[in-house]
């Protein structure tokens, strides 16, 4: 039975693609990955339907999937496929602990990745239209700054997280950390998942 | 008044405030009364706004957002001028609870409510329970309401759950109602029942009605 689960399918956001790649060959998972990208995070109906249409591309039972609570169907749909994803809100949750997120939040923090600051334009775009005004009137309206996450894993992408802090006119502010908690949260599902299996 | 109508939802459409605003001007100088500019240009406008993002998903949330922004706007400048000023219907506490940063709907359903003469206090995004049921009985408002934008957070202890629990505990729950909103309800109309709110909207102008609702209901408001 064992054998049968042995090469496990992760289906994930491609939000940190660079890092969850990092730690499947670190720690030499046996996985095959998909990422979707992240800019499903602001289209519902395109999630819902790239996610499910994923899932069932893979075998069944032997699946993982790095999300968080990013859509109000997600732990629907992740039942309705027999696979567990990862625990927490949402990816910046996931990398640095719930704590520090809630910290953060508090303080009026937008948080920043190095993929959403690639794909600035078209995912606030998409989301929220592309009049700067307008755009600027958002943000103001609840955060305060702008903090950008690097992780071991990031490029440079300090030039582009500038232009939009100055676009958007919030100050930037910037934090390190390291890829622990989510390794620790992928090994999590991943071990719960192989445990299944073994039954 | 169609065509004036038909131009200001255009510039609103086309996110120019400038623009919406100076019909709203122009309209004034030809001398439309306030009231008229209020009741069959902005409100329409913006119930038009509403079905064009909600029912024929046409328009992006920024465009919904500034529709509200520019009645806002124009409501604050036209209310006085009204030659009876109509008194506002209740005040209405507003928030995400801990834990959910997005803000924006909260903020649509808000303008819609001040559009409709409620007095809104937004107390902002990631709000403990406390905090809800401190400021409506310091402002005196019979109506909390509740936007979410995850499962969790509309799930959890911190928000119409939480803010139940302590409006029973403090024997409140015959003067303040709470009603609820955001995304997970759309995808499952009975989870305002599981999070224990007295009813819910999935927008901005359908929370006047069910406010409004809600205040028939109760036995002794303010």
């Amino acid at each position: 039975m064992a054998q049968k689960f042995k090469v496990l399918s992760l289906v994930a956001c491609g939000i940190l693609r660079k890092e969850i790649e990092y730690l499947i060959l670190k720690n030499n998972w046996n996985i095959k990955s998909q990422f979707l990208s992240s800019s499903l995070h602001t289209d519902f109906d395109k999630l819902y339907c790239t996610l499910n249409h994923s899932l069932e591309q893979t075998s069944g039972n032997n699946s993982v999937v790095f999300y968080g609570e990013c859509h109000p169907l997600m732990d629907q749909i992740i039942d309705s496929h027999h696979t567990i994803r990862t625990p927490g809100q949402n990816c910046v949750e996931i990398l640095l602990g719930h704590d520090t997120f809630t910290r953060e939040l508090s303080k009026g923090a937008f948080f920043l990745l190095e993929d959403w600051v690639t794909h600035w334009d078209k995912n606030v775009f998409q989301g929220l239209g592309a009049n700067k005004e307008v755009l600027k009137d958002i943000f103001h309206s609840e955060q305060r700054y702008f903090l950008t996450i690097r992780t071991p894993c990031s490029g440079d992408f300090s030039a582009r997280a500038k232009a939009i802090s100055t676009s958007i006119g919030l100050p930037l502010h910037w934090m390190d950390t390291g890829l622990d908690l989510l390794e620790a949260n992928l090994k999590f599902i991943i071990g719960k998942k192989n445990m299944e299996a073994s039954e | 008044m169609n065509d004036i109508f038909d131009r200001y939802f255009e510039a609103i459409s086309d996110l120019n405030k400038n623009k919406a605003l100076k019909i709203i001007q122009n309209a004034i100088d030809s001398g439309m009364s306030p009231e008229s500019i209020v009741f069959e240009v902005v409100v329409p406008g913006l119930e038009r706004m509403v079905e064009a993002f909600v029912v024929l998903k046409e328009i992006a949330i920024s465009r919904h957002y500034l529709a509200t922004v520019i009645a806002n706007d124009i409501l604050d400048r036209l209310l006085p001028l009204f030659n009876n000023i109509p008194g506002t219907i209740c005040k209405v506490i507003l928030g995400c609870p801990s834990g959910d940063f997005h803000g924006l709907g909260k903020k649509i359903v808000g303008g819609c409510l001040r559009a409709n003469r409620f007095e809104v206090v937004d107390l902002g995004i990631n709000v403990p329970a406390c905090n809800f049921v401190d400021a409506a009985l310091e402002q005196g408002a019979p109506v909390i309401g509740i936007s979410s934008m995850m499962v969790s957070t509309a799930l959890s202890n911190q928000g119409a759950r939480g803010i139940r629990k302590l409006l029973h505990d403090k024997k409140l729950e015959n003067k303040i109602k709470i009603i609820v909103g955001g995304a997970p309800y759309l995808f499952d109309p009975e989870l305002y029942l599981k999070v224990e709110a007295d009813g819910w909207s999935p927008n901005g102008l359908l929370a006047v009605q069910e406010i409004k609702k809600l205040l028939g209901r109760m036995d002794s408001p303010w």
